[in-house]
């Protein structure tokens, strides 16, 4: 884990949100979603309680399957989480009109998905596409700074077919960051850009983040995770550990009391069952004794 | 919101405010035509639609101007006037000024040329009667040749072409002119003085004679009276049954041709006296509907003012009569005109459901191809009916462009469908439908795109939408079931409407089920030994195994796309197929219902076989007619067979029908009618000839001597002996052989039975049945065709050919009329005729002078004639979008299997391997489909009769047995069309194979 300090990138706010207020960022309250398919139901979150403050970088990590992708849909408004409640800047977003959350992506929130050309239009160019998002979030766009800040000024004319795929990627998130949208949520950004790429992009979240932005990021990425406020491990649809800069990780109790344990403690419980005691100011779980 | 108000953060400092659309919008109007292959599929789409809009309309106007075409030229040159594209104003009033407003009135008729005149002796024909018969004459000397009057505008120029040669070189001026054989006969030159004169009797002293000049001379037609009309003008030609007669009767008569005014002078000077004609023909000569419309119309109103005026010319003696078959001919077109459009309603409509159809398939596709586009407009917050108003921004322009494209298209096309060019209105009629149906091609992609970006933006449902599977095959089969259901239940009277869509529904039916079948056997053979990519000892698999094994499982597992893929190659072969088999076949059935209905090219009907031969001398028995070469001589009466069965019998020279009559369609049902002519002949032969004696001549006319001079009675042998045995092939003693025509029921080759005319039986033995026969009544069904030698002299009431009555003279005449059927055409036979007298009203008369041309223009057949390249082009129309969906189908096939080919090649399949893949794919959907579609039309083979119908009242009815015969009609067309289908998948399967960079497949750049 890399401190704020060690980015030399100061973050705007406290990475669990209590000091930012509760109108600040998204809260995420029992969110469950879950599929359904021919072969039946898939639940892929399953009661996820999290807060991400406003001026923060999260990072969302976990094996695959894990919800990670869900709960950024959830947070981006583009799906609608089946339980549970997402509060955007203090307003519930659940159940909301479809009317009002599309005008709350199009000005509150940007999306960068995992494959940078399902975020570019193919027949408008860089600049063009700088001024079409703009022109949605209803603010003014410097153009050339915005292109300068990803290094694809020299680009402005190029269409996306022919961008490589580290400028398609530098594209989609400068695009997201147009107009300092109040939510980033990125899903894996930096998946296939070298390092000075994955640079400019971070370089670009942290700077939304210090504009305010609350940015939530989907990653495997060890450079994104080391330069983020926050990491969050998701595991099997539920939030299982919660580490944040220069902290140490901690275990994550849903609202329903459910506790997930990391790998080498469960390896602990064997038969799956624990003693649990309740001390003053701690909790002890204990094997069961064997009674064979 | 409250935050969402203090964000109004600008981190690139201040710059001017975004004003007006965003790229989008601008980027909206071209992007339609920019996207390379899917711009051309897209203007292409709307093309189509536009053509189907356009023709509607062109070719209703189109088939109303060929429909006209088909009926003028069905005229027979000669005419009656009541039928006949010309205006005749009869007994006009006498050159004046009554005449002269009556030219006027004429002249201002649209559609006709300059009124001409025409002025014809009328004095025997006005005082004359049994016992005075006026004639006119010219003598030369002391010859004096039988002669009349004519007057013409500009004899010059109806004579000789407008250089008065003779006239001219004679010092010109005023005269007459004379036939160039009669001016030698009499030995007169132009310039010389020609005596006219008119006596009250042929060779009686005249009352008057008068000298004119002799202005010129003239060549005669064939006729031996008519003058010669000069080249490329009909102008005598057209008023041959007009002009006067010889009134001894001998037919032909020396016309005596002068202006107006000189013919008067003479008329004057020597008491005859002239019936005055105002005739106008039809300028231009082919009109369309329109204009022939407004020249009935105008005819019309003459004929009203004319009866109105009560104009009567002779001084007040006969009425002026107005006759043209004008307005007849606009309606005959009209009736044709609107058959035709009757029968092509339903493929027209379909024509721009099918493209409007299409249409919403590119929209489907677009939306389809655009779907990360939609979701991320969506993700951006934009609007889908933003959505949906860029996307008809976008194919507005492709829109107007297809239109453009089309218009020149649509008019080529009904130019070449209907043969005549396209008329101005309907051009711009078929603009604002076509533009009507690309709106609704327009609206039709709005809501696509709208329901598309309104499901892209429904958050939360995404990886919920279920694929929804429309069950579109049971649907498809249950349609068709219920389709050929309603067609076999429908009373019978030909398939109209949507019946006409069961031949494409039922090869739709099987493409499916039978796509259906391939798949799941293709399926059931994935289990077999090399379906673990190994032979059976364990082996690798070699390259082609592999490549077979992976064409088997995407076939296998090919989903809804291949299967539509095939049902359309499949609809539109079987439907190519129909439509072609189909099309030759009621060509032919037009050719032999046209044959039943006229019998041979020309047919005049007279009352009495001495009519056609003026020569047959009297005898005692009955001699043939001596007719000319290619024509025969028919008797026609009626009977009634056993069981009250009324039946047309004909009795026909067996010498001469086979090389006379129309026998339809070469192979049709109508030549097992000539064939079994020769079965008849031999019977005939064999058949027991009857004495003169036997035959009561005096029954009918009493005894009286033969001419002298008059041949020889024939042989008469004696009656065979039935207890000696009668000779094979002959009928019984006292039965005439006949050919019984049609399905009379209960009877057979073999049998005799009786043919009960007027009140007594004749005594028949039937020697062949036969389906049809030409000349016989089709709305009868059933005939008798006897030998003339054979049957004739079996009538009850004698043999017709002693008669010298019509059957309204003669009580129990047993023939109702005696035909010549003549393989000649129309003017030959009627100079024929007209040289052995048959008088002109039986010649003019389109109920007794029938043609096989007149038979051929009943609506229903002309309507099936100018619906079949329509019906062609529509079938075209079909080919072409399914090959569209075959390439579309092979293009998305390519791109699914990018990754995979990739794969494939390195794993030892080569380079081109993943080409070939899609190549055989490719040849495999066409060739199902193929043979798909060639059951499904096999199917519907039994319904083809009642599917293509063009006439179902009169017989024969289409023949399908004859469709091996148009085989070579039918194949070459769909083979082309096999050919087109496979290149247009090789040429895609080839462009979307092509190798694209390994990394930009990895990388999924599509």
């Amino acid at each position: 884990m890399v401190s704020t300090e060690q980015t030399g990138v100061s973050g705007g706010g406290d990475p669990d949100g209590a000091a930012t207020g509760p109108d600040d960022g998204v809260r995420c309250d029992a969110v469950t979603r879950f599929y359904r398919s021919a072969a039946g139901e898939t639940h892929a979150l399953r009661g996820v309680d999290a807060r991400f403050a406003a001026g923060t970088v999260s990072c969302v990590v976990g094996p695959s399957g894990s919800g990670k992708s869900s709960l950024l849909q959830v947070l981006a408004l583009r799906e609608v989480p089946d339980g549970g409640q997402v509060w955007l800047a203090g307003e519930p977003t659940v159940p909301g009109s479809t009317g009002a959350r599309r005008r709350w992506r199009r000005r509150l929130v940007a999306w960068v998905p995992q494959r940078a050309t399902h975020a570019l239009l193919p027949h408008l160019s860089a600049a063009e596409h700088v001024v079409q998002v703009a022109h949605l979030r209803g603010v003014d766009a410097d153009v050339r700074g915005v292109l300068d800040e990803v290094g694809l000024r020299r680009r402005r004319r190029s269409r996306p077919a022919q961008l490589s795929g580290g400028e398609q990627q530098r594209l989609a998130v400068a695009l997201a960051a147009v107009g300092d949208p109040p939510v980033l949520v990125a899903d894996e950004p930096t998946a296939e850009l070298d390092d000075e790429a994955a640079a400019l992009v971070l370089a670009l979240l942290r700077r939304s983040a210090a504009a305010g932005a609350c940015v939530v990021v989907s990653t495997h990425d060890a450079r994104v995770t080391s330069r983020s406020d926050r990491v969050l491990l998701l595991r099997h649809g539920v939030l299982s550990t919660d580490a944040r800069a220069g902290d140490g990780a901690e275990a994550v109790l849903d609202s329903t009391g459910r506790l997930q344990l990391p790998p080498e403690a469960l390896a602990l419980f064997p038969d799956g069952r624990a003693r649990l005691e309740v001390r003053d100011d701690e909790v002890v779980l204990r094997p069961p004794v064997d009674r064979s | 919101m409250a935050w969402e108000r203090s964000h109004g953060i600008r981190r690139h400092g201040r710059v001017p405010p975004v004003t007006g659309p965003g790229p989008l919008w601008r980027r909206a109007p071209l992007r339609g035509l920019t996207q390379g292959a899917w711009s051309v599929v897209l203007v292409g789409a709307f093309v189509l639609a536009a053509v189907a809009g356009a023709t509607d309309v062109l070719s209703v106007a189109g088939w109303r101007t060929a429909a006209t075409a088909r009926v003028l030229d069905a005229v027979p040159e000669g005419a009656a006037l009541r039928l006949a594209p010309d205006l005749r104003v009869g007994a006009a009033p006498a050159p004046g000024p009554q005449l002269d407003r009556l030219l006027e009135q004429v002249d201002e008729i649209p559609g006709l040329g300059s009124p001409q005149l025409l002025g014809v002796s009328f004095r025997d024909e006005l005082d004359g009667g049994q016992e005075v018969r006026y004639e006119s004459f010219v003598t030369g000397g002391s010859t004096r040749v039988p002669a009349r009057l004519v007057a013409v505008d500009d004899p010059a120029a109806v004579l000789t072409g407008g250089a008065r040669v003779d006239g001219a070189a004679a010092g010109g001026g005023p005269g007459l002119w004379l036939p160039e054989e009669l001016a030698a006969a009499l030995d007169l030159v132009p310039g010389d003085t020609v005596d006219f004169g008119l006596a009250p009797s042929a060779g009686a002293e005249p009352e008057q004679v008068t000298q004119a000049a002799l202005a010129g001379t003239y060549r005669v037609s064939t006729d031996g009276s008519t003058p010669d009309d000069v080249p490329d003008a009909s102008f005598w030609t057209t008023r041959s049954g007009r002009l006067p007669g010889d009134v001894g009767g001998g037919g032909s008569v020396a016309l005596v041709v002068g202006t107006p005014a000189d013919v008067v002078d003479v008329a004057r000077a020597s008491g005859d006296v002239l019936l005055w004609n105002v005739d106008a023909g039809l300028r231009p000569a082919r009109p369309t509907r329109d204009q022939l419309g407004a020249t009935a119309a105008g005819v019309a109103e003459l004929q009203q003012g004319v009866a109105r005026d009560g104009l009567r010319g002779f001084e007040d003696e006969v009425v002026t009569t107005v006759v043209s078959g004008i307005g007849g001919l606009a309606g005959q077109a009209d009736d044709i005109a609107r058959r035709t459009a009757a029968e092509a309603r339903a493929p027209v409509l379909g024509a721009i459901g099918l493209s409007l159809a299409v249409l919403a398939a590119v929209s489907v596709l677009t939306a389809a191809r655009r779907s990360r586009e939609l979701e991320l407009l969506a993700g951006l917050g934009v609007r889908p009916p933003a959505v949906a108003a860029l996307g008809v921004v976008e194919v507005v322009p492709a829109a107007v462009l297809g239109l453009a494209l089309a218009l020149p298209v649509s008019v080529a096309g009904a130019d070449l469908l209907t043969g005549v060019p396209v008329e101005g209105w309907a051009v711009r009629r078929a603009v604002e439908q076509a533009a009507v149906v690309l709106l609704a091609g327009v609206v039709v992609h709005g809501l696509v795109m709208l329901l598309t970006a309104a499901a892209a933006a429904r958050s939360g449902a995404r990886h919920e939408r279920r694929s929804v599977s429309v069950p579109w095959r049971p649907v498809l089969v249950v349609a068709a079931v219920a389709a050929v259901v309603g067609l076999v239940a429908a009373p019978a009277g030909g398939a109209r409407g949507l019946d006409l869509a069961v031949p494409v529904l039922v090869c739709a039916a099987v493409g499916a089920v039978g796509a259906s079948a391939l798949r799941l056997i293709a399926a059931g053979r994935r289990a077999g030994p090399t379906d673990d990519g190994l032979t059976a000892d364990g082996g690798p698999l070699s390259a082609g195994a592999v490549g077979r094994l992976v064409l088997r499982r995407r076939l296998a597992s090919g989903g809804a796309e291949r299967l539509l893929v095939v049902t359309a190659l499949a609809a539109a072969f079987g439907m190519a197929v129909h439509v072609l088999a189909g099309g030759a076949l009621v060509e032919r059935s037009v050719q032999d219902k046209a044959a039943v209905i006229a019998g041979a090219e020309v047919l005049v009907e007279v009352d009495l076989a001495r009519q056609l031969d003026p020569s047959l001398p009297f005898t005692g028995w009955p001699v043939d007619a001596d007719v000319s070469e290619g024509d025969s001589v028919v008797y026609r009466g009626s009977g009634r067979l056993p069981g009250g069965s009324v039946v047309d019998v004909v009795a026909v020279d067996l010498t001469t029908i086979a090389d006379v009559a129309s026998w339809g369609s070469e192979g049709g049902p109508l030549e097992r009618g000539r064939d079994a002519l020769a079965v008849l002949a031999g019977a005939d032969a064999l058949a027991a000839p009857l004495c003169p004696s036997a035959s009561p001549r005096e029954a009918l006319f009493g005894a009286d001597e033969p001419e002298p001079g008059a041949p020889d009675p024939p042989d008469c042998p004696p009656t065979p002996d039935p207890a000696e045995g009668v000779p094979l092939g002959a009928v019984a003693p006292g039965a005439a052989p006949v050919l019984l025509v049609g399905d009379p029921v209960g009877r057979r080759v073999g049998g005799t039975t009786t043919v009960t005319a007027t009140n007594a039986q004749v005594p028949v033995e039937v020697v062949g049945v036969v389906p049809a026969f030409p000349g016989l009544d089709p709305d009868l069904r059933t005939g008798v065709v006897a030998a003339t030698g054979s049957f004739l002299p079996r009538l009850p009431n004698g043999d017709p050919r002693f008669a010298t009555g019509t059957a309204l003279e003669i009580p129990n005449l047993d023939v109702e009329s005696v035909e010549l059927w003549s393989s000649r055409p129309l003017s030959d036979v009627q100079a024929d005729l007209r040289g052995r007298g048959v008088d002109e009203s039986t010649l003019t008369d389109e109920r007794r002078t029938r043609t096989l041309e007149s038979a051929l223009v009943r609506p229903a057949f002309v309507a099936v004639a100018l619906v079949a390249p329509y019906l062609l082009a529509l079938t075209a129309l079909v080919l072409l979008m399914a090959v569209l969906a075959l390439a579309l189908s092979v293009d998305r096939a390519a791109a699914r299997s990018r990754a995979g080919d990739l794969v494939l090649a390195r794993m030892g399949l080569g380079s081109g391997g993943p080409r070939r893949l899609l190549l055989a794919e490719a040849g495999l959907l066409v060739g199902a489909g193929l043979v798909l579609g060639l059951l499904g039309w096999a199917a519907t083979l039994p319904l083809l009769p009642r599917l293509v119908e063009p006439e179902p009242t009169v017989v024969p009815p289409v023949d399908v047995s004859g469709v091996l015969l148009v085989a070579p009609q039918v194949l070459p067309p769909v083979l082309a069309a096999v050919v087109l289908a496979l290149g247009v998948g090789a040429a895609v399967a080839w462009a979307g194979s092509r190798q694209r960079a390994e990394e930009e497949v990895l990388r999924g750049l599509d």
